[in-house]
């Protein structure tokens, strides 16, 4: 009698994603590396091009740190899903009975453990150098922490809907652009306001609902898009 | 039985066949009625007390802020239908209402720095409201530019649907943190944005003007619209005939012109 | 109420002072909305000229055929 066809369940195909991408990424470190390059060179020419007083820098750090790690972001969206497209395995993911939700889910949790927390981590090193007072840091961590992940999950949909063109860099950036507008807008002000002394639970209350927005509607959104970008 | 009417709204024919009607009333309508507010706001409309002259910019600035945002709704709107009930008209729809909202949008923020420095004293100023427009062309412009670059015409299709839907859940709340941002950091100055109350003799031209807008917003679409249809169509008997017979009515224009 | 607020023609155009702001704002409009009309309906117009270029080529072939297998 033949045996009745059982699927793996959700939390196994998850985790094999999780792992895979986890996998290939550990295999080319290299490129794990790049956002934070850019985030720490672009940092240290900002005193260059401006006053180095401390007093300016402390004015602006908070805001230019958060920039900069949305820039750091965008540039490393790209990957999410190109080397899957170049490969097939896009097309596999799409066909597969795993729910592409999930999928994505899994993909983007893998970007922002590998971009954004780091980020987030190495920002304390940043808001030295750049005479970010004492009341900022804690905020500037946590802010950034919950901010990169929105960042990662916005992203995927604009990497979604790009990858089947082939110079989708600038493309990508302007249609990501104005959804990043509001994030940036509360936390660079979370930590801004925290330094000035008030509370920055607020401001963290606000990105909270942010990533729970965000996890609801991105990951739809992009596996979507995924399905019209392959369907081409 | 009741959705027939819903269907034939999707046939790109119907709609080229009954524009074709609408539009002889549509388009000098739009003219004649812009001509008419935009005259009455310059001319008749009286002097504001602290901005002098300056301000009758507000009749074709304010309506054409309004149309741009509402045409980012409609063409959001147009992306969900198509994308709701597969259908192709509200496709072609939603790509002809992106170049026109961009263009009221890029028309908007030149009138309002022209209005800025006179008044205020500056070309650009970081407000809410400028930002918000700002933005509001960069959503604008990932549609036109995620339209083109596109490879296929359905895939680019739905793309910009989703990217335009997702944009309409982003606009409030980018106006709404862009609002919120620029009250923390309100400068010293405090800026004269106008009366709460606005008199009725400088209302009345504004309302007209911003009637003429819409009548203008619906011509300018519905001729985009029919661009697209004859673009997508060209291979289809009607438009083919529609070319030969357009073909056909200028030769006899010219021999009759001839005789 | 509806009286023309303008002394003269001069005073119209000097609009109080800002008169280059006011008409250049009225220039940029007119045209860009002129654009907006005249755009779609050229293009419009170059499209139906081009489908009928497309089918006057298509039948010239097919007449050339027709002769082609006529000769044989």
């Amino acid at each position: 009698m033949p045996k009745p066809h059982t699927h793996p369940s959700l939390g196994v195909g998850f985790r094999a994603i999780i792992r895979r991408d986890l996998l290939s990424l550990w295999r080319n470190r290299s490129d794990i590396a790049n956002p934070l390059v850019f985030f720490l060179i672009s940092i240290t020419l900002l005193p260059l091009g401006v006053d180095p007083s401390h007093k300016l820098l402390a004015t602006i750090a908070p805001g230019m740190i958060w920039i900069m790690a949305l820039l750091a972001t965008l540039l490393s969206l790209d990957t999410l899903f190109r080397q899957d497209f170049d490969d097939g395995s896009l097309t596999q993911f799409i066909l597969s009975p795993q729910p592409l939700y999930l999928t994505v889910l899994a993909k983007v949790i893998v970007h922002w453990l590998t971009t954004g927390l780091p980020l987030a981590l190495i920002a304390p090193v940043l808001g030295v150098m750049l005479s970010l007072p004492v009341g900022g840091y804690w905020p500037l961590v946590l802010s950034l922490t919950i901010g990169t992940a929105i960042m990662s999950l916005i992203g995927a949909l604009g990497a979604a809907l790009t990858v089947c063109l082939r110079s989708s860099a600038l493309v990508l950036t302007l249609i990501i652009m104005p959804l990043y507008l509001p994030i940036l807008i509360i936390g660079a002000n979370t930590v801004s306001s925290a330094v000035a002394g008030f509370s920055a639970s607020q401001g963290l209350a606000l990105l909270g609902a942010a990533l729970a927005l965000a996890l609801l509607i991105m990951p739809v959104a992009a596996a979507g898009a995924l399905r019209i970008s392959s369907n081409h | 039985m009741s959705w027939q009417w819903f269907h034939r709204l999707g046939s790109p024919r119907w709609f080229y066949e009954k524009t074709d009607r609408w539009l002889k009333w549509l388009a000098p309508l739009s003219i004649v009625l812009m001509l008419v507010g935009i005259s009455w706001g310059f001319g008749f409309a009286p002097i504001d007390s602290k901005q002098g002259d300056s301000y009758r910019i507000i009749f074709i600035h304010m309506p054409a802020a309004a149309l741009a945002l509402v045409g980012y709704y409609i063409m959001a709107i147009a992306g969900a239908v198509g994308l709701i009930w597969r259908m192709k008209l509200p496709f072609m729809v939603m790509k002809s209402a992106a170049p026109i909202g961009a263009a009221l949008t890029v028309l908007t923020l030149a009138t309002g720095s022209l209005w800025g420095h006179p008044t205020w004293g500056t070309f650009w100023e970081w407000d809410a409201r400028n930002i918000f427009m700002l933005v509001l062309l960069f959503l604008y412009a990932g549609i036109v530019v995620l339209a083109q670059v596109y490879p296929s015409r359905d895939a680019a299709d739905k793309a910009c649907a989703i990217l335009a839907l997702v944009g309409t859940i982003n606009v409030p709340i980018i106006y709404k943190s862009v609002d919120w941002w620029y009250s923390l950091h309100q400068p010293a100055s405090i800026k004269l944005t106008g009366s709460a109350s606005i008199h009725p003799s400088m209302l009345y031209p504004l309302l007209l003007c911003i009637l003429a807008y819409y009548c203008f917003y619906s011509t300018a679409l519905i001729l985009y619209t029919r661009r697209e249809i004859l673009l997508r169509e060209a291979r289809t008997s009607w438009v083919i005939q529609l070319a030969q017979t357009r073909l056909a009515r200028r030769k006899a224009n010219v021999t009759g012109e001839g005789l | 109420m509806i009286a023309f607020r303008f002394s003269s023609l001069t005073d119209f155009m000097h609009m109080g002072g800002h008169g280059i702001y006011v008409w250049s704002c009225a220039f940029i409009a007119l045209a860009i909305l002129t654009a907006l009309l005249v755009y779609p309906v050229l293009m419009a117009r170059s499209q139906l000229a081009h489908i009928q270029r497309l089918q006057a080529m298509q039948k010239m072939q097919q007449a050339r055929q027709q002769q082609a297998h006529s000769n044989d």
